[in-house]
C-alpha cells in the first residue's frame, strides 16, 4: 500500500458515485476546477448559478466569499461554453480556472481499476 | 478504491481549494505530485499569453498536453490561472496546425501571385537565401529587415538582433512590442535613463490606493486583478480608481470611475501635479535631493508622413528636447490646470478628480499607478508616462512598497526580449542603443566582431517598415511571431500594398495560417511554447525559463531553429564588404552561422548538460547546448550594469527571479538603498540611470488628438482587447470555445447614440473613417459601456478588421501608434 492510500480512501467518499451524465455521453473526460470571488452580498446567487451549471459541483465556500468548484465534461468546449456565462454574472469579481486535465476515451473505460 | 476519475477530481478540487486559502473535507493537497497514477510527467512553464508571467504546471502524457494548473509555487499567481490560460494546453492542438513551408508558386516555381504550394525545409530556405542575396546584392543592408514579437523567447530575440544587426548588417528590426509598450519604455528611458519598473507586483498588497489608468485589468490581466481584488477586499480602506474613456469590467470595484474625453488624461495628470502643490503636499525634501525639472518642447507632431499636412504644420515635428527649468516655473506651468477647467476639458466631475488627486497628495496613502495602452497607444504616449512619474516623483511616492507607477505589459517577454534583449530598431541589449558607438563598440566586443559591423543608424521601426514596404525600399522581409497585417493601423493604405509590392519577398513564419501568414510569399510553420525550451521575461523583471516538454508537429520547427539554420546558407563574404573582413580576417570562408553561433560562447555548453530523457530539438540538431550559450552570452551584456541576470541554470529551478540579481539575490524595488545593490551607499534614492543620479519631472502640456470628431466623422473610435481574444487573436481563435465566446468583433455604443441614428442592437452597420470602412453589427448592452460620443470595437477578428478604419498617427517619439482614437461615423448598412 502506498503513503496516499488513507487520503484516497477518504477522497472516495466524498466524490458523488458516479460522474455527472454529461460527462460519459462522449468520448473524452474532462475536469476542471476554479475559485469564484463574489461579492459578499452576490455570495448566494453565484453559488446557486455555479449549482445550475451542467457537472459542477461545489466543495467549499470561504467567509471571504471565495467559492471553490468543479465542472465536469464531456469536452473542453463545454466547460468553456459554462465558464463564459458564469463570468457575466455581476456579483461574481473573479473567476479563476485552476486545474485541468482530461482523459482520453481508452483511459476513460479504464474507470474503476486500481490505480 | 479510487478510480482515475475520481482521483483527477479530487486532484483539481486540492489545487484550487489550496489556492482559495480554504479547506474541503480531504487533506489531498500532496496528491498532485504523486502522478504516477495517470502517468502525467509535470513540469513548470510561463504561460505564453500576456505579460503578467503567471506559471502554469504542464501535465504530459505520452507525448501531448492532457493538464495544466496555476503554479501553487509561483509568487506571480499563486496557483491561479485566467481563461487564457485554463486553455493553454489547446493553444497547440488547433485543426489548421501547420506542418510544412508554403511557397506561393506558379507553373512549379515561385511567383509572386501564385498559389500556396507546399515545399520542403531544405527548398523553403534556397529561396529565402537567394532572395537575401539578390536583395542585399541589390540594394545593400537596408533593404532587408524583420518584424519579429514580444512572444519571441528571450533566446530567440537574441539570435534575431544578432543575425540582422552584426550577420546582415541591417537595423531594420522591431519587434510588435512597439504597438504595446514603445511610449512605456520612452517614458521610462526620458525621466530615469534606464528602462523598466521600479517596483513590482508585491506592491499590491502593500498599497492604499491603486489607479487604473487607461488599463482595463479585470479584462486584460485578470490575475493581477485577483491580487488588487483580493487586497481591497481584505483591507477595507483600500480605494480603487479607474479611469477610462469608456466603463468596461474593472468599473466593478472602483469607489471613484471615471470617464474622460479621449486625449484629456494628459491634462487630468497636470490637474493632479497642480493639486499637490496648491496643498502643499510635494514631498520637498525627495524633490530636492532626487528630481531635476525640465521643459519639453511642444507641438510635436503626430508621428504620420512627412508630407502628411499636420506634420507640415508641426512647429517641433518628431522633438523631444527639453531644457532644465526651477521648480517654480513648473509650478507656474501646471498651474493653469485648475480642477474647474480641466472637469471641462475631459468631462469628468470636479468631486472626483479631487478624490483622485487626493490619493497622490496625501502622504499617509501608498499608492500604485496602472496603465497599459490607455497610456501607450497615445499620440502622446511618452509625455503621459512622464506626467505620470511627475506626480509620483512630486510626492516621493516610488521605489518603495504601496508606492509604485507601473507600467504593465501585453505580451509574455515585451520586456524580457524586445526591451531588455533589444529588439528595437534602434536597441542594443541592456538598455544600450546603436547610435552610441561605445555601445556598439561593447556589443562588438561581447560577439567578437569586428569594429564598425553594426550600423550606426536606427532602421526603419514597425510603421516605418510597413511604409518602406510599400515605397518598395524594404525588399527582403520576414516575420515572425506575429500577426502584424491584423494588428497595425490603416492597413488597406500602408500594411497590404507593402506586403504585396512585387518588389518585396515576404517570409512569415507562425504555426498558424493567420492574415499576416497568407498576404506573405513564404510560411513556415513553427514550434511554439513548450515545444521548445525558452525564456520570458514579464512586466516586474521576472526572466522565467522553462523546458521542452513535447515534440512539435512533425514539420514544424521553432524560430530560434529557423533563424540560426538560416545563417548557416551564407558566407560571410556574401553579406560583409571586404573592408569589414580584412579588420578580422580569420572569418573568411565561414558561414554566418560560425561567425555569430560558433564563435565559442554560444557553443560552450556541451550537450552532455541535457540528459538523455529530456527533449531538446534545437541543441541535439545544432549539437550544442544552444539555449545556454545563448543565454550566457547575452548576460554578459547586463551583468554589472545594473541588468544582472543569474546564471542560466538557476532559472529552471526558479519560479523567474527579478533583475538585477546581485549575488544570487533578486530586487524588488529598484533605486531605494537597502532594497537595491546598486543605489550609492547614503544617498537613500539613487536615479543611477541618470548620470546626476536625480529622475527628471517634465513640463508638458495638453495637446489634442491627431483626429477629432468633427461634423462628418462625428464619433470617436476606440479599439482594444477583450478577454477571450488577447492580442490579435491568431492564438486563441485557434480555440473553438474563446471563437464562440466572443465570435464577432462587436461595435458597442452608447444606446442614445444608436438611437439617434435609427439603429437597434444587432443592426448591421458600417463603421467609416477617412481611410476605409468596416462592418460589423451594434452592441448596445453588454460589458463595455461607450459614453455617447465614442464608440469601441475590439480588433481581434480577422472577418472584421477594425484596422482598416484606424489612423496611423503615432506618438512621434516612440513611434508607437495611438490606435485609440481616431474620428469616424457609422451608417446603417
Amino acid at each position: 500500500m502506498t503513503e496516499t492510500q488513507p487520503a484516497e480512501q477518504q477522497i472516495s467518499k466524498q466524490v458523488p458515485e458516479q460522474v455527472p451524465e454529461q460527462a460519459l455521453d462522449q468520448g473524452e473526460y474532462h475536469v476542471a476546477s476554479f475559485v469564484a470571488h463574489a461579492k459578499a452580498q452576490y455570495l448566494d446567487q453565484v453559488s446557486s448559478d455555479i449549482k445550475q451549471s451542467p457537472g459542477s459541483e461545489i466543495h467549499a465556500i470561504s467567509e471571504q466569499g471565495k467559492i471553490v468548484f468543479t465542472l465536469e465534461a464531456h469536452s473542453h468546449k463545454a466547460i468553456g461554453r459554462e465558464i463564459d456565462r458564469l463570468k457575466q454574472h455581476t456579483g461574481l469579481l473573479n473567476l479563476s480556472p485552476v486545474y485541468h486535465q482530461f482523459l482520453q476515451q481508452d483511459q476513460a473505460i479504464k474507470q474503476g481499476e486500481n490505480p | 478504491m479510487i478510480n482515475r476519475r475520481e482521483f483527477i477530481k479530487a486532484n483539481a478540487v486540492a489545487a484550487a481549494a489550496a489556492v482559495a486559502g480554504v479547506s474541503v473535507p480531504v487533506a489531498a493537497s500532496n496528491l498532485i505530485t504523486s502522478s504516477d497514477i495517470t502517468k502525467l510527467k509535470w513540469d513548470k512553464a510561463p504561460c505564453r499569453f500576456c505579460g503578467t508571467g503567471c506559471s502554469v504546471n504542464v501535465g504530459v502524457m505520452d507525448g501531448k498536453i492532457v493538464a495544466t494548473h496555476g503554479d501553487i509555487k509561483s509568487p506571480v499567481n499563486k496557483g491561479l490561472n485566467c481563461v487564457k490560460g485554463y486553455f493553454l494546453s489547446k493553444i497547440l492542438y488547433g485543426k489548421d496546425r501547420l506542418t510544412t513551408p508554403l511557397l506561393r508558386m506558379k507553373n512549379g516555381k515561385y511567383h509572386k501571385e501564385g498559389e500556396f504550394t507546399p515545399i520542403s525545409w531544405d527548398s523553403a530556405f534556397d529561396i529565402m537565401a537567394q532572395k537575401a542575396k539578390e536583395t542585399l546584392k541589390a540594394s545593400g543592408p537596408t533593404a532587408l529587415g524583420m518584424f519579429g514579437s514580444g512572444q519571441w523567447t528571450i533566446h530567440e530575440g537574441y539570435a534575431a538582433v544578432k543575425l540582422m544587426k552584426a550577420g546582415f548588417r541591417t537595423n531594420n528590426i522591431d519587434p510588435n512590442a512597439r504597438h504595446c509598450m514603445a511610449s512605456a519604455v520612452g517614458g521610462f528611458m526620458r525621466t530615469f535613463g534606464i528602462d523598466e519598473p521600479m517596483g513590482c507586483y508585491d506592491d499590491m498588497e502593500a498599497a492604499d490606493a491603486m489607479v487604473l489608468w487607461g488599463s482595463n485589468m479585470a479584462e486584460m490581466h485578470p490575475i493581477l486583478w485577483t491580487r488588487i481584488t483580493d487586497r481591497k477586499l481584505s483591507a477595507p480602506h483600500v480605494k480603487v480608481a479607474v479611469l477610462s474613456t469608456f466603463e468596461h469590467r474593472s468599473f466593478d470595484l472602483a469607489d471613484n470611475g471615471m470617464i474622460f474625453t479621449p486625449q484629456t488624461d494628459l491634462a487630468i495628470l497636470n490637474f493632479i501635479a497642480n493639486y499637490i502643490i496648491q496643498t502643499d503636499s510635494v514631498n520637498h525634501d525627495f524633490v530636492n535631493k532626487h528630481t531635476n525639472f525640465r521643459r519639453g518642447v511642444t507641438d510635436i507632431g503626430y508621428g504620420l508622413r512627412p508630407e502628411h499636412p499636420l506634420e507640415q504644420k508641426a512647429k517641433n515635428a518628431g522633438s523631444g528636447d527639453s531644457s532644465p527649468i526651477n521648480f517654480e516655473e513648473y509650478a507656474e506651468f501646471v498651474s493653469t490646470y485648475t480642477v474647474e477647467s480641466v472637469s471641462k476639458l475631459s468631462g469628468v466631475p470636479q468631486d472626483n478628480l479631487i478624490a483622485l488627486a487626493k490619493l497622490y497628495a496625501d502622504p499617509k496613502i501608498k499608492v500604485c499607478s496602472f496603465w497599459t495602452m490607455g497610456f501607450n497607444q497615445h499620440t502622446r504616449g511618452v509625455w503621459a508616462n512622464n506626467l505620470v512619474y511627475n506626480i509620483h516623483l512630486l510626492t516621493g511616492k516610488i521605489s518603495t512598497p504601496g508606492n509604485s507607477p507601473f507600467s504593465l505589459t501585453g505580451q509574455p517577454s515585451a520586456c524580457g526580449t524586445a526591451r531588455e534583449v533589444g529588439t528595437f530598431s534602434h536597441r542594443l541589449p541592456a538598455d544600450m542603443v546603436v547610435k552610441n558607438p561605445k555601445h556598439r563598440k561593447i556589443a562588438e566586443k561581447i560577439w567578437k566582431l569586428p569594429e564598425g559591423t553594426i550600423p550606426a543608424k536606427p532602421g526603419y521601426h514597425a510603421v516605418l517598415q510597413n511604409r518602406m514596404l510599400k515605397d518598395g525600399k524594404l525588399n527582403f522581409y520576414w516575420v515572425q511571431c506575429n500577426n502584424n497585417m491584423q494588428a497595425a493601423a490603416n492597413m488597406m493604405e500602408e500594411t497590404y500594398p507593402g506586403y504585396r509590392n512585387p518588389a518585396n519577398f515576404i517570409v512569415v513564419s507562425d504555426p498558424y495560417p493567420t492574415v499576416t501568414a497568407q498576404a506573405g510569399d513564404l510560411i513556415l510553420p513553427t514550434a511554439m511554447w513548450v515545444e521548445k525550451e525558452g525564456a520570458y521575461g514579464n512586466a516586474e523583471r521576472r526572466t522565467q525559463a522553462w523546458y521542452q516538454m513535447v515534440s512539435a508537429p512533425e514539420g514544424a520547427k521553432s524560430d530560434l531553429w529557423q533563424l540560426v539554420e538560416f545563417s548557416k546558407r551564407f558566407t560571410i563574404e556574401e553579406v560583409w564588404p571586404e573592408e569589414l573582413i580584412a579588420k578580422q580576417p580569420e572569418v573568411r570562408g565561414k558561414t554566418l552561422f560560425d561567425v555569430l553561433f560558433r564563435n565559442g560562447h554560444v557553443d560552450e555548453f556541451s550537450l552532455d548538460e541535457i540528459p538523455d530523457d529530456r527533449l531538446n530539438d534545437e541543441a541535439r540538431d545544432f549539437g550544442f547546448y544552444i539555449q545556454k550559450g545563448l543565454f550566457e552570452e547575452y548576460a554578459t551584456f547586463g551583468r554589472g550594469k545594473a541588468h544582472d541576470l543569474a546564471p542560466y541554470d538557476r532559472y529552471h529551478q526558479e519560479r523567474g527571479l527579478r533583475w538585477p540579481v546581485v549575488k544570487g539575490k533578486e530586487t524588488l524595488w529598484r533605486y531605494k538603498e537597502g532594497s537595491d545593490p546598486y543605489v550609492k551607499p547614503g544617498s537613500d534614492f539613487d536615479f543611477y540611470g541618470k548620470p546626476d543620479g536625480r529622475a527628471i519631472i517634465f513640463a508638458l502640456p495638453y495637446e489634442p488628438a491627431a483626429e477629432s470628431p468633427d461634423v462628418e466623422y462625428d464619433l470617436w473610435l476606440s479599439t482594444g482587447r477583450v478577454l477571450e481574444h488577447w492580442h490579435s487573436g491568431s492564438m486563441t481563435q485557434r480555440v473553438p470555445e474563446l471563437y464562440k465566446a466572443m465570435p464577432d468583433a462587436l461595435v458597442y455604443m452608447h444606446p442614445d447614440d444608436a438611437k439617434a441614428r435609427g439603429m437597434r442592437r444587432g443592426d448591421l452597420v458600417n463603421l467609416i473613417s477617412r481611410r476605409g470602412e468596416v462592418q460589423t453589427r451594434v452592441e448596445t448592452r453588454g460589458r463595455n459601456k461607450p459614453p455617447r460620443g465614442l464608440v469601441f470595437m475590439p480588433w481581434f477578428d480577422a472577418s472584421r478588421l477594425v484596422n482598416k478604419v484606424t489612423l496611423d498617427a503615432t506618438d512621434p517619439l516612440s513611434k508607437q501608434t495611438d490606435f485609440k482614437k481616431c474620428a469616424i461615423k457609422v451608417v446603417k448598412a
